[in-house]
């Protein structure tokens, strides 16, 4: 796919932002389409389906979130959302809806493009079905349930793998505090943050002990974690 | 219990007595002319009718007067009239007449038949005078204290319906006048009788009353009074503190709601203008630039960014004084959220300068809002880093101390004097380090306000090496501690 035949659909209310992104993307090479609220982009979305969508949070007829729900009944491609500082519990349920990442205003032109390059990327070459996932320096072997660091073995808990796991599978995307219990303990643990927060601790240590940076897990505040570098 | 006249003459019935009654007892002296009017009329009555009528028989007339004098004046009266009336028949009707001397033994029996039947009309007569009496006054209370309850549920405030509660019961307590008094019990004064008022053993106040009859206050209407009054003084203040709640609350809420109000246009206002300037100047960075126009271009991105934060900074900081922050609180690691703060401002747009980290392992967790605690952390990094000479790092150690995790940052900066220790928390106080700092003076004010709003405590002191050391101390939840 080249980026003059790959397609976004901006969902923004306020027309000076909306045509900012529409020009910048532009310029940056992608066909750009726009609509100015949830039941526009919709339409817009069936009229002309996009390879990417990227929503603000706060619409004039509803909520990104609600519109991300609507778009994922029948729409693959990535959700980028755009939120304003303190919208966390709107990122989450955006998130848990089924968008791909999310940027905080105000955000740099530079960090939208990497995005928008990274989700495209992973939209078209999944990880699923890969034996070995992860990063340069952290290698996790799924069959074996082996984690190397830098070429040495790094010995986790089954509960410790099964998060650097998760975190690996999701390929770059945030996963919410939510999911990860979800996925890891189970649907029964969905509050249980006191678990997430001590064995992330433990799997930080021994990855750094292991000379892979603490901060490889990205700390998502108040949202959720992501593995950095994929 | 049946009263006897004396306790009647002692104890002036109360004015809760029925209309008729009150006017006929009116005067002292219509007792006894009534009851001889009666025996007058009686023997009169009798002299008309002996001829037809065999005198035996016509000394039934004279108990009708023995009737009507026990049921308006009470037993003794109707005693008397007994005894009157038997003088009459028998001076007047039993043979011989007009002599007090009776022959037959027959009449004998019939004038103690007379007397026998008379006392027991009397004692009749006096009950069902008494019981009527007490019905009334009951009727009379219960209006009373419907009176009263609706002059309570009326009035716009229980003070401006006190007077007349107070006048209103001090006249059915056959007292000239009285006032509520709602402080504490005060000794009485001469001449006035106070009547407590209570309320579930919870003292409401007392009536005050002038010219009160004497024992009035020991009757058991003056103690069913004193009950009714002081319950809907109760009932009256607690509508009152209800009605203030609730007018509170309304307040309370149409303020709070344009505040928040307020605070979303605001914040919305400002950001959307900003964004579009930096998303607008953004996109000129694929433009054809010459470098002057370039730099002109990094002015806008730079100084739009700039305007950003410290819109940000107003908006926390008048969120914080409205008092509209509200910490979602969650169960964090310290180590977590430090590395998170350090790693925020690393990957920020400004070289964030060497920053030094000592974090204890198995630190327990605390509770607390991450994305709060992590501002003001990173207010406390910035502000040290902002202080301190280029190339000496900012440190932060992380501890656990007693029942809380310190996150000390230390600066090798200037120092705070200890006078100005708490004013540099203070909104746009920029401390002793003036002018060549650049800032708003908001970040720490910021970080205090985020820091109480979490229940923990921030502090500064001196650095042991020189510098300033300031503490952020968060408490530990009792199951916050790790095995």
């Amino acid at each position: 796919m080249t980026a003059g035949s790959t397609r976004i659909l901006v969902v923004d209310d306020e027309r000076p932002i909306r045509r900012a992104l529409e020009v910048t993307l532009a310029k940056a090479g992608y066909s750009v389409g726009s609509a100015t609220d949830a039941s526009d982009a919709l339409t817009q979305a069936a009229l002309h389906p996009p390879d990417l969508v990227i929503v603000d949070l706060m619409l004039p007829d509803g909520d990104g979130a609600e519109l991300t729900k609507q778009l994922r009944d029948w729409l693959q491609a990535p959700i980028l959302l755009i939120s304003a500082v303190g919208e966390e519990q709107d990122k989450i349920r955006a998130l848990d809806a089924g968008a791909d990442d999310y940027l905080t205003k105000p955000f740099g032109i530079g960090e939208l493009l990497a995005r928008v390059r990274a989700l495209l990327r992973r939209s078209e070459g999944s990880v699923a079905g890969e034996q070995v996932v992860g990063t340069d320096a952290l290698q996790i072997d799924l069959p074996h349930r082996i984690v190397t660091a830098n070429g040495t073995e790094v010995h986790l808990t089954p509960t410790e793998f099964d998060l650097l796991k998760e975190l690996a599978l999701a390929d770059g995307r945030p996963l919410t505090h939510r999911m990860l219990l979800r996925k890891v303990w189970g649907p029964g643990y969905a509050q249980e943050m006191q678990l997430l927060r001590t064995h992330m601790g433990r799997l930080r240590d021994k990855l750094e002990a292991a000379g892979v940076p603490r901060t490889s897990i990205e700390t998502l505040t108040g949202v959720g974690y992501r593995l950095r570098g994929q | 219990m049946a009263l006897t006249e004396g306790d009647r003459a002692a104890h002036p019935r109360t004015r809760l007595d029925a209309e008729g009654v009150r006017t006929l007892a009116g005067s002292r002296l219509a007792a006894p002319a009534v009851a001889a009017g009666l025996v007058v009329l009686s023997t009169l009555v009798v002299a008309l009718v002996t001829p037809t009528v065999p005198y035996e028989a016509a000394g039934v007339i004279y108990l009708v007067g023995v009737l009507g004098v026990s049921s308006l004046y009470g037993l003794w009266w109707g005693l008397g009239t007994s005894v009157a009336s038997a003088v009459a028949f028998n001076f007047f009707f039993l043979p011989p007449a007009h002599t007090l001397v009776i022959n037959s033994s027959s009449d004998w029996a019939a004038l103690a038949a007379f007397v026998l039947t008379a006392l027991v009309t009397s004692n009749l007569a006096a009950r069902v005078r008494d019981e009527r009496d007490e019905a009334a006054r009951l009727a009379a209370e219960a209006r009373m204290s419907e009176s009263f309850a609706t002059l309570i549920a009326d009035a716009p405030s229980l003070a401006a319906v006190l007077p007349t509660l107070a006048s209103q019961a001090a006249r059915a307590l056959g007292a000239s006048d009285g006032a509520i008094h709602r402080g504490a019990p005060a000794p009485a004064r001469r001449g006035a009788s106070v009547l407590p008022l209570e309320f579930n053993e919870r003292w409401m106040g007392e009536l005050r009353l002038i010219d009160v009859p004497p024992g009035a206050l020991d009757q058991p209407a003056a103690g069913r009074i004193a009950r009714s009054l002081a319950g809907l003084i109760a009932l009256g203040e607690e509508r009152e503190r209800r009605l203030q709640q609730q007018v509170q609350a309304e307040a309370l809420s149409r303020s709070d709601d344009l505040k928040t109000a307020l605070l979303r246009a605001v914040s919305h206002d400002f950001r959307s203008p900003l964004m579009a300037i930096t998303t607008a100047a953004g996109g000129l960075r694929y433009a054809r630039l010459d470098d002057e126009d370039r730099e002109l271009l990094e002015t806008i991105t730079d100084q739009s960014a700039r305007m950003s934060r410290m819109i940000e900074n107003l908006l926390d900081l008048s969120k914080l004084q409205a008092g509209a922050v509200s910490a979602r609180a969650d169960w964090l690691d310290p180590r977590e959220l430090v590395e998170a703060a350090v790693d925020e401002l690393e990957r920020g747009e400004r070289p964030a300068g060497p920053i030094e980290l000592d974090l204890a392992h198995d630190l327990p967790l605390v509770r607390g809002d991450a994305g709060q605690l992590q501002r003001v952390l990173v207010n406390l990094i910035e502000n040290g880093l902002k202080f301190s000479p280029p190339d000496a790092p900012v440190r932060i150690a992380v501890a656990q101390q007693g029942d809380g995790v310190d996150i000390a940052v230390e600066d090798r900066g200037p120092g705070v004097p200890e006078a100005e220790a708490e004013r540099i928390f203070e909104p746009f106080n920029r401390g002793a380090a003036k002018g060549d700092v650049a800032g708003s003076g908001l970040g720490l004010a910021i970080a205090r306000g985020l820091a109480t709003a979490n229940g923990c405590r921030l502090t500064v002191e001196p650095a042991p090496g020189g510098g300033s050391r300031f503490v952020l101390r968060v408490p530990v939840p009792p199951s916050g501690r790790r095995a």
